[in-house]
């Protein structure tokens, strides 16, 4: 892992809920009915990925040494289907500690969610571990 | 007084298990290219003996469920514990740790294999 990314702040992006994309949410869920809501954990960090965002390259943490350790959500209100959501991410903090069988890394990485109007929808981060 | 007392079992449920396909559609929904989810060969290389579901999927049982009984979270923050592969059915169970003087609510919550193996657990808050 790459540990000097500790503090960055990566460009800011936008998202917009996509009912497509969530019914595929919901149905890997099992739940068979569209939703008609944004489900409360739609948003999340892998859809950085797609526009730019790749933490596993950014952090050069190979895929098959990465586990997901965690989320933490902080919601101030739900996600609207017309939300246009700025999205800007910060690797908040990197850790390295001793396993029994090598280092393991432990990066948390902040996500804030913002609306058009500049007020804060929601925080997310996410936990990333690396094996040595 | 309010809708929920200290101690109260919010949560006790089974899901069922997700098929390979159901968590490709959970890949395809979180827009997640990790071929840990998908691919068996890279789920070997990467020393588990079978592809892996989602952890965000357990996050998502958990947060539909808890809405869906108490309403509109405010926090949610889970830990991922074990992996859970195809076909295994998750017990959420979910029982309240304190109701603050202003009426929310803090849970704690967790999910569990048939076998009692816990995978993932958290905290969550709503009210």
């Amino acid at each position: 892992m790459n540990v000097e990314k500790q503090g960055v702040s990566f460009p800011s992006y936008t998202v917009v809920p996509s009912r497509h994309l969530a019914d595929l949410f919901a149905r890997g869920t099992g739940v068979d009915r569209v939703p008609e809501t944004v489900p409360p954990t739609y948003m999340i960090f892998l859809r950085g990925e797609a526009v730019g965002v790749n933490l596993f390259e950014e952090l050069d943490i190979p895929r098959q040494k990465a586990l997901h350790g965690g989320q933490r959500y902080d919601w101030v209100r739900p996600v609207e289907w017309d939300d246009t959501l700025t999205v800007t991410a910060r690797v908040a903090s990197i850790v390295e500690k001793q396993g029994k069988s090598g280092r393991i890394w432990f990066a948390d990485i902040e996500f804030a969610y913002d609306d058009s109007q500049g007020k804060r929808v929601l925080t997310e981060i996410t936990r990333l571990i690396e094996r040595e | 007084m309010g809708r929920f007392s200290t101690g109260d079992t919010v949560l006790d449920i089974v899901v069922k298990g997700a098929t390979r396909s159901r968590i490709a559609l959970f890949s395809e929904g979180t827009e997640d290219p990790n071929p840990i989810h998908t691919d068996k060969a890279f789920a070997d290389a990467a020393g588990f003996p079978d592809v892996l579901q989602q952890g965000p999927m357990t996050t998502a049982h958990v947060a539909r469920l808890l809405t869906e009984r108490a309403g509109t979270l405010r926090s949610l923050d889970i830990s991922f514990k074990a992996p859970v592969f195809p076909e295994e059915d998750l017990r959420i169970t979910a029982q309240v740790d304190s109701v603050a003087a202003d009426g929310s609510v803090t849970c704690r919550f967790s999910a569990e294999k048939i076998d009692g193996t816990i995978t993932a657990s958290g905290i969550a808050t709503w009210g």
